[in-house]
This record gives C-alpha cells, sequence and structure tokens, in this order.
C-alpha cells in the first residue's frame, strides 16, 4: 500500500497539498512504512491553484492517501472519487505513516 | 420472571466492536450539564438527530419536558460551513425565548468540519450591537473523543472560563455535582445547608428536572443555577469536584483566582461522605455539626440492621466512573463482594481508584474502563453475581442470569422515579441501603422471611418422596 | 379586503403556513422544509429514517458507523418485538475515535464487521453510515463488499449520513433502497403458492403484526416475508416472488412497494389494520384481489367471528370517551390511518399533525378528517404546547419528546409510537386501543389538576 507524504525533509509533514513541489513516497509493510523514492513535480511554474493541485494528483495517482499540512475542498472531493484518502494533519512523518498502517484499509 | 432463558454464548474475545454501549457522547454529557442552568437554552450544533435522540433519552428517564435547540444542518451547510445556520439559530433563540444565556456545543458534525464556533459567535455579537443579547457561551464536545462524562466536565468549565469574575469574597462554596439525580443535588444542598455553608452549585437540577405537574414547567427553567453565581464563582472559599472527572472548572478556578480545589470522592457511602463533610468544613473552616452524628449514627444503623442479609452478597456495578468506585466502595463497607465493576470511560484513574479500594477492602473486582455491556456480562458469567446495579440496559442481563437488577444511574426508562432516586449523604445512604436490601430480600428470601435456597429445596422434597414410599 | 385570518397559534411568521384548518382554503399546509434553526425540533435526521425501517429484521446486526453518540443514543429504541431472534437489539458500534476521524475509519469498520460476524453468526450486518462517516469520506460500501466477500455473510450498506436531508423520509427510501439493493431478489422459496404475499411497511412494534398475521393465515393466504417486523433477512431475500404487496405503513413503505411493483411487476395493495371498519375493509381487499370464492368466503366468516368475539368488549370505554376529542401529532402515515379508529370510539379529530409529512401525507389526512380540524406541519414544542393550551383537546396521541408536554398541561396523553406497551392492529387490537385511550383520557388523576390547596 503506497502513501503519499508532502514533506520537505522526510521528518515532519509539513507542505500543503496544491503548493507541495514534492512528495515523499512509502511503501507500507509490517506496520511501517519504508521510504521508496521522491517525485519531484516538473520546474514549469504554475500560476494556477487549481492546475497546482491537479498536476498534485497526477503525480501520486497510484497511492492510497496522501499527508499534507492542509489541502482544499475541491481536491478533496477529487481525491475521494478515484479512491484516495487526503488526510490533513500535522505531526511527525513516521508517527502517521505508523497510525496510516492501523487505520488504512489494503 | 422464569421461563425458557436464551443463554447468550460468549466465547469470544471482543476487541474492536462496540456491543450495547454504557457510555454515551461528549454532546449529552454537555446537556446534562446545561439542564441546570436558569431561564437558559442549550443549543447544539449540528444535525436534528443529535438534539432530537439525546432529547429523547433524557425525556423518558426524569419523565419531564426537555428542550434542546438545533441549528438542524443539512447537506448545504456540511459542504459550506455551519455559519449561517448558527447565526439564525442564535437570533431566533434570542427572539423568541429570551433566555438569560445561551450555550451552544458542538457535535462531531462541526467539530470535522471545523466550524470556529466562538468566531461565529462573535460575529453576531458584533452584528447585534444595540440589542440587549443573551450570554452566549461555545463549548467544544467532540463526540468521537472520550465520553457524556467528559462532554460534563469541558461545559462547566467553559461556563467557569467564559464567566467566572472576582469581585469580593464570598464566603461559598463552588460544589461541580457531575451528573446526578435531581434527589442528589438536592441532598448536597441540604448538606450545605446543615453546614450552614452557602453553595454555588455547578450546576443544579434539583429544582429543574423534578418539576411539579404545571404549565410553568414548560418555560424556560425557573429554578437553577444564574449567569451571576457562575461570575460569581471566582470568588469562593473553594471549589468541591464531587466526581474526580468534572474537576477541570475547579483546577482553572484555583490556577486563575486561588480558588482551592478539593476533587472528589462522591459522597456516597459512609467514609466518603465522611470525607465530603470534612472537606467542605476545612474549607469553609467551619466546625462539624452534631446534627451530622445524628445522620451518620442513622446511616450505621440502617446498615447494621441490614448486615445479615448483605453479607458476602456478590455484586457487580456499572455506570460512570466516580459512581462505580464510591459503589464499590459503599457495597463493600456494607458487607458486600463486588465482583464485576464496569465503566464506558476509558479512565485510568478510575482503574486506580479501584485499586485502592481493592487494597483497603480486601476485594478484588474484574475491573473494565472502557467496558460495554457485553464485556460485562461476559465477566459476570465467569466470576458471578448476585446483583446487578446499574441502567436499565442492565435488565436483560440481570433477567438472563437470573440476579435482580437495582436501578440507579442513567437512563432509567423502565421504573418510575428516577430523578428521585437518592444515594447521596447520609441520608440518601439510608435510603440505598433500605431500597438495596430490600430488592435481596424480594429476590432472594420467601414471604416467610426464610432464605430461598434452591437446592435444599430439591433435597428436601425428595427425602419426603423416599420416606413416604418407605412407610408405604 | 380580506380580513387577515388569525393565525392559528402565535409564532414565527414564516411558520405561519405550516398550520391550517380545513375546509378553509387549500386544507394544506406548506410542509417538507428544512426545520428553523434555533427551534427545538421533533424530528430526527436521515439515519434515524433508515433505522426504523431496517433495524426490526430480528437475525441481523445492525453496526452504526460512526462515534458512539449515533448508536448509544437510538439503541434498542425501535418498540419492534420479535418472535424468535433477538440479535436486532444490540446497540453495536464502530465507535470512532479522533485517529479514526483524522486517518479514515474503514480499517475499524472492516475488523468491527469481522468480529461481529464471528461473535454472533447474523443472518446479515447492516452498516449505517453516519455525518461524520460521510463528511471523512468512508467509502462503506467498498468495505461491506470486501466483508462480504471474505466473511461470506451478507454485509449491508446503508448510506444513511443524518445531515442529507431536513426531511427523514429520505431516510426511509435509502433503507428501503437497500432491501431492494442487496436483499430482495437473491434467494428463490422453496415453493411457491398462488397466494403468496409479503406484509410491508409492517414493523412489528408492540406485536401489531401479531394482532393481523392470524387473520391473514386462516384467510389462505402465504406470507413469504414481512419487511421488516418480526423478519429474517432471508424471507425478505424472497420476498420478489410475491404475488401481492400489502402496504400498511405508506409513508416509509410506498417507495419500496413501488419499486417492486416496476422491477418485479408485484401489484400492491394499500391496507390499514387499526380499527374495526379499516381491518374488515383490508382484508376485504385482498380477498378480492386474489377473486377465489372459497378465500373470499373464509375471509366473511373470520370478519363476522372477529367482529363478533369483540362485540361489547369497547362498549364500557365507548360510553366513558364518546364526544371527547383527540389531537393527533404522529408519523407522516399514522396521521391519517387513525382517524377512522377514533371516530369508531365515538371521539372527534380536532388536530392532525406530523412531523415529516411531504404533500401525498397531507391530501390523504386532508381526505380522512372533517371540516375544522386543524392541519399542522413540523411543530415545535412551543408551538405544539400553544395549540394544547389553546384549543384544550381531551387526548393527544404522539410519541415520547412531546408526552410529558402535553401531561403538564393537564392534557391526556397516551404514547401511539415506538413505546407503546400493546398491539392495536386487528380486532383484538382494537380493543386493546379502546383500553389504553380510554386508561388515558378517563383517568381521575387529571380531574385533580383542576383542584387547589387553597380552595378557589
Amino acid at each position: 500500500m503506497k502513501i503519499a507524504v508532502a514533506s520537505t525533509n522526510g521528518k515532519k509533514v509539513d507542505l500543503h497539498f496544491a503548493d507541495a513541489d514534492q512528495f515523499l513516497i512509502y511503501e507500507i509493510k509490517d506496520k511501517e512504512g519504508k521510504f521508496k523514492e521522491i517525485r519531484e513535480k516538473t520546474s514549469l511554474t504554475l500560476d494556477n491553484h487549481t492546475e497546482r493541485w491537479i498536476a498534485s494528483i497526477d503525480l501520486i495517482n497510484d497511492c492510497k492517501a496522501v499527508l499534507c499540512s492542509k489541502i482544499g475542498k475541491e481536491p478533496t472531493i477529487e481525491l475521494r472519487k478515484l479512491g484516495i484518502k487526503p488526510i490533513q494533519l500535522d505531526c511527525a512523518v513516521e508517527d502517521a505513516l505508523s497510525e496510516c498502517s492501523e487505520h488504512l484499509l489494503s | 420472571m422464569h421461563h425458557d432463558k436464551k443463554v447468550t454464548e460468549m466465547h469470544h474475545d471482543k476487541k474492536f466492536s462496540v456491543v450495547n454501549p454504557s457510555k454515551m457522547c461528549q454532546p449529552m454529557g454537555a446537556v446534562q450539564a446545561l439542564l441546570g442552568l436558569k431561564n437558559s437554552m442549550p443549543l447544539i450544533h449540528g444535525s436534528q438527530g443529535c438534539s432530537t435522540y439525546m432529547r429523547f433519552q433524557l425525556t423518558r428517564h426524569f419523565r419531564e419536558p426537555i428542550e434542546v435547540a438545533s441549528t438542524s444542518m443539512n447537506e448545504k451547510t456540511v459542504i459550506y460551513g455551519g455559519e449561517y445556520n448558527l447565526m439564525k439559530a442564535l437570533k431566533n433563540i434570542t427572539e423568541k425565548q429570551s433566555p438569560s444565556i445561551i450555550a451552544v456545543a458542538s457535535s462531531c458534525l462541526t467539530e470535522t468540519i471545523g466550524d470556529d464556533m466562538a468566531g461565529i459567535i462573535r460575529k453576531f455579537e458584533d452584528a447585534n450591537p444595540d440589542k440587549e443579547l443573551p450570554v452566549i457561551v461555545s463549548i467544544s464536545t467532540p463526540s468521537y473523543t472520550e465520553s457524556h462524562v467528559e462532554g460534563y466536565n469541558g461545559t462547566i468549565k467553559a461556563l467557569v472560563e467564559n464567566l467566572a469574575a472576582p469581585t469580593v469574597p464570598n464566603g461559598k462554596v463552588n460544589i461541580i455535582t457531575g451528573f446526578l439525580s435531581p434527589a442528589d443535588v438536592g441532598e448536597v444542598k441540604e448538606i450545605l445547608n446543615d453546614l450552614n455553608l452557602e453553595g454555588i452549585i455547578l450546576t443544579d437540577t434539583s429544582e429543574n428536572l423534578d418539576a411539579p405537574l404545571s404549565e410553568s414547567a414548560l418555560n424556560l427553567y425557573d429554578g437553577g443555577t444564574t449567569v451571576e453565581q457562575l461570575e460569581d464563582t471566582a470568588n469562593s472559599l473553594g471549589t468541591i469536584a464531587l466526581s474526580k472527572h468534572v474537576n477541570s472548572a475547579g483546577e482553572f478556578l484555583e490556577k486563575k483566582f486561588g480558588v482551592k480545589l478539593v476533587s472528589g470522592p462522591l459522597p456516597l457511602g459512609l467514609e466518603n461522605t465522611d470525607s465530603f463533610i470534612r472537606s467542605a468544613c476545612k474549607l469553609a473552616d467551619l466546625e462539624i455539626p452534631e446534627s451530622m452524628d445524628r445522620d451518620r449514627g442513622r446511616l450505621m444503623d440502617a446498615m447494621v440492621d441490614a448486615h445479615s442479609y448483605n453479607y458476602h452478597r456478590k455484586v457487580a456495578i456499572f455506570g460512570d466512573p466516580d459512581f462505580v468506585s464510591s459503589m464499590t466502595l459503599f457495597t463493600s463497607e456494607m458487607g458486600m463482594i463486588p465482583t464485576v465493576v464496569c465503566t464506558g470511560a476509558k479512565s485510568k484513574r478510575f482503574t486506580e481508584d479501584i485499586e485502592t479500594i481493592s487494597k483497603e477492602k480486601g476485594c478484588s473486582p474484574v475491573t473494565l474502563a472502557g467496558g460495554d455491556l457485553y464485556d460485562m456480562h461476559k465477566a459476570i458469567k465467569k466470576v458471578g453475581t448476585d446483583i446487578l446495579i446499574g441502567n436499565s440496559y442492565g435488565a436483560s442481563i440481570a433477567d438472563e442470569e437470573n440476579i435482580p437488577l437495582f436501578r440507579a444511574g442513567f437512563p432509567i426508562f423502565d421504573r418510575l422515579g428516577a430523578q428521585r432516586i437518592s444515594t447521596l449523604g447520609y441520608r440518601g445512604g439510608i435510603d440505598f441501603v433500605d431500597r438495596l436490601t430490600n430488592t435481596i430480600l424480594d429476590f432472594y428470601y420467601d414471604e416467610a422471611g426464610y432464605e430461598i435456597v434452591e437446592e435444599e429445596l430439591e433435597e428436601t422434597l425428595i427425602d419426603h418422596q423416599k420416606f413416604a414410599e418407605e412407610e408405604i | 379586503m380580506e380580513p387577515k385570518l388569525e393565525p392559528i397559534v402565535e409564532t414565527f411568521k414564516s411558520r405561519e403556513k405550516h398550520m391550517c384548518v380545513k375546509g378553509e382554503g387549500l386544507s394544506i399546509p406548506v410542509c417538507d422544509k428544512a426545520s428553523l434553526p434555533g427551534t427545538v425540533t421533533q424530528r430526527t435526521c436521515v439515519y434515524g429514517g433508515a433505522r426504523i425501517v431496517l433495524m426490526p429484521i430480528t437475525d441481523s446486526i445492525h453496526l452504526v458507523h460512526g462515534p458512539i453518540g449515533c448508536a448509544a443514543c437510538t439503541w434498542d429504541i425501535r418498540g419492534s418485538k420479535s418472535s424468535r431472534e433477538d440479535l436486532y437489539k444490540k446497540g453495536c458500534s464502530t465507535d470512532l475515535g479522533e485517529k479514526d476521524i483524522i486517518f479514515g475509519g474503514e480499517k475499524k469498520l472492516f475488523e468491527t464487521v469481522i468480529e461481529l460476524r464471528k461473535l454472533y453468526n447474523p443472518g446479515a450486518i447492516f452498516v449505517y453510515a453516519t455525518c461524520v462517516a460521510g463528511v471523512i469520506g468512508d467509502d462503506i460500501k467498498a468495505v461491506c463488499k470486501k466483508a462480504e466477500e471474505v466473511t461470506g455473510c451478507r454485509v449491508i450498506p446503508v448510506q444513511s449520513e443524518g445531515f442529507q436531508d431536513h426531511n427523514k423520509t429520505k431516510g426511509h427510501w435509502i433503507g428501503c433502497d437497500a432491501l431492494l439493493d442487496y436483499v430482495i431478489g437473491t434467494r428463490e422459496p422453496e415453493k411457491t403458492t398462488p397466494f403468496d404475499i409479503n406484509v410491508v411497511g409492517e414493523f412489528n412494534v408492540a406485536g401489531d403484526f401479531w394482532g393481523f398475521k392470524p387473520l391473514l393465515e386462516e384467510m389462505g393466504v402465504n406470507i413469504i416475508s414481512t419487511i421488516t417486523g418480526d423478519s429474517h433477512v432471508d424471507e425478505i431475500a424472497q420476498a420478489h416472488r410475491a404475488k401481492l404487496n400489502i402496504v400498511q405503513c405508506q409513508k416509509s413503505s410506498n417507495y419500496l412497494a413501488k419499486k417492486m411493483e416496476k422491477k418485479y411487476g408485484i401489484p400492491s395493495i394499500k391496507v390499514n389494520f387499526f380499527g374495526l371498519e379499516q381491518t374488515v375493509n383490508s382484508l376485504r381487499e385482498i380477498a378480492d384481489f386474489f377473486g377465489d370464492p372459497e378465500m373470499i368466503e373464509r375471509t366473511e366468516k373470520i370478519i363476522e367471528s372477529g367482529l363478533a368475539e369483540v362485540e361489547h368488549k369497547t362498549d364500557e370505554y365507548r360510553e366513558r370517551l364518546q364526544g371527547k376529542t383527540v389531537a393527533l401529532y404522529v408519523g407522516g402515515n399514522k396521521a391519517w390511518s387513525l382517524v377512522r379508529a377514533f371516530e369508531e370510539l365515538g371521539m372527534d379529530v380536532m388536530m392532525s399533525g406530523t412531523k415529516n409529512g411531504i404533500r401525498e401525507d397531507y391530501e390523504r389526512i386532508k381526505e380522512a378528517v372533517r371540516d375544522g380540524t386543524i392541519i399542522v406541519d413540523d411543530a415545535n414544542s412551543t408551538e405544539l404546547a400553544r395549540l394544547l393550551k389553546k384549543y384544550r383537546p381531551n387526548l393527544l396521541i404522539s410519541g415520547a419528546k412531546e408526552k410529558y408536554i402535553a401531561l403538564k398541561l393537564g392534557v391526556p396523553f397516551c404514547d401511539f409510537n415506538h413505546d407503546r406497551i400493546s398491539a392495536f392492529a386487528g380486532f383484538n387490537g382494537f380493543v386493546s386501543f379502546a383500553k389504553e385511550v380510554d386508561a388515558s383520557v378517563s383517568s381521575p388523576v387529571f380531574d385533580l389538576t383542576s383542584t387547589s390547596l387553597r380552595g378557589d
């Protein structure tokens, strides 16, 4: 089960979903999150807020859930349609991943 | 009632589900507290079901009309936020009911969508500068954490935080009651009266929830704690929280205004009532009056009168944490053996209290903190009990296990007089001892006063038959 | 210029149109609107609507997916009786906590369903979505599907988020849909007869269904299933094979009957087993539908003996009740279906109202009541108290929350909701009905309210 995390340093969930320029991807195995890769947005600047969150979705659309510090209503609706759970919170990445393994149904 | 009893198979352990809950949600605790305020309207910011179902439970328990307003959230408000509904509700209540105070409690819905109730209330107040508005207090009661016990606690805390204003010392004692029957709140007031001590009761349901048959009972509450009294709490000699789980307001008053806090125990039983009276007198620097000795003596007399029927009777108790822990102590004082004690709140304090009592009294009940009635029933099947003390939901368990149920706590919907159940203080204790013992007599003793012993009866019949056959 | 009609009772301006008098103007109040925020509404939510339709299914576990409050407050309050299982009475909840709100409750729901299946081996597990479950986006359908695959037990999602609509009628329909989509049509009966029927919209509150079930059986119809009183899931699963649906509570279940007609071609007739005349009419209508001369003859005999058995048994009560007035404030169906029954007791229905009525409910009420009857929609506590005070009926028929409003005003009250203690349907049910109405109206305690300590 893949989880995308909007984080600058892998220590804290500290990025806004649309504004995140990168997502750290983890694989949940045996109640822990194993780091897999960093996925970065293209360097093209997107002025439009909608385009920014669409780009975020495109980047993580194979994941079960995405952790971020904040996310708007529209991207939440779109993610849910794709079966991806948006989780808005402000905490350590390790703790969050552990909770994900407890709460997310594979 | 004896018939072909269905026996519940209970082989499995339960980890995830709650089956037959012994707790309710935080907003329910908020409403329980708010029913003790004078001239008030409790408002639940949430969907209609919340307020209506809570009213239903409260109405059938107290057999009194219970008024709780709702902001009637619907699909649109869930997406866009509940500001419009809350503002409209405050306007409608202010105009039509003119209460002195509106207390707004949140629900899981409004907490999850993140409505800023305090902000909306401020906006409402700012938009109506020239009108005389009631005091409006917001209380955060998300139903997905803790239980109704914490909801009650948070409500008293919010009221006091918002309103307590220091002026001049008042020589009074604040009493945070927790959710008690009106009769018990009345008893606490009587005790203070006997001590010549004036109390500010947080909150006073003794009149509101046991009203006479009269039209006036349909208006906003004429009795209860006033806004002025809430403001005055900052000036008191001290605060006694009758239940340890509802002391947060007391902690606030102590920290901010130096109002000393005494936390529990619930004055249920001899030792605990002694403790309450000592605390109250110490706070107010009073001598314990002689009238107390007389009442205390009468309680001891009642317990001695009853002891032979109660000795070593096993008892299982469920309900709110402080009620259960102090009832564990009281029944032990009477000579009974608590075998299972259960509360719906996951409370460490509760577990510790039971441990202390167990050591002191030499009992070792199965302790369920955060347990439901399935868990309790399973434990009862394992360790056995002679009598069950708790709310009406225990009736089917009692029926299946062929034991009597002594009704106490909330909700009690299958008997009358729930608001008049008295257990606190010496006088409430006497009432309790008499009623509990009589329940045991009704169930375990025959009409001639002999204890019914099932096996003996059977043996006697067989002997008689043998004798009769031999004779022939 | 037309004189301004005096409002029926004093209330908010926007509420005035929710009350009217039959014979004056349209005779249909404005209805089916959201309750005013800030009032003490008598309404519950969409979950409440779904719950009352499905929770009588006796061999099923009803699991509420949400924080503890919804389940804790609605545990075993339906008043529905069972002749077999009592699983339906258990209060089950996933008790969602803070972490579940943040990270989602799907896994917990899955584990809970698996656990409950192990504990009880039920005929089905119904999973009810609550407000919060909807807001956090838990996909109940997907979890139920997976759980069903793993356990082999029916796991049925009910999308009953409380906030969906101001009218809990929507909840009734959601409950009906759950049966249509997941239960009805999934099992074939061992044998069929030409007289197979379903009893739809009958929840066996206080044993009502048992009041007329024997009559139907004696007639010679074969009841395949009752939706949902005293039922098993597997019975409802066969419902699509019936030749006829008889619909008792039309408000909650006409929707189901109409859909079954469309999907399976099963015709439906509306019945009403409250009151002697209506019981007789219903039995005859069923017999006429089948057109079998032997059944018709048997039915007439049943009617004859039924009426003979209760003849004179209500005389004593009728004597005391003659001319007394009664106000109804009940669910959308009883607001009209009880009118004749009261008239048979010699009583006059002077007010009829509902909490959740929609237009077609009020059309029925309008037909059933006499001119001059007050018709009320979604009255809140204050309005109800004012109505009772102004018009002083001899009896209020309503539910638990309205009981003490009436009693405090010295107005006798009889519970016709789920706190009822005896069955009122059928022939003998009518006698119980008369007895209880009499016990409420004629009790001497109400005379005491006009006495005074100081002897005025």
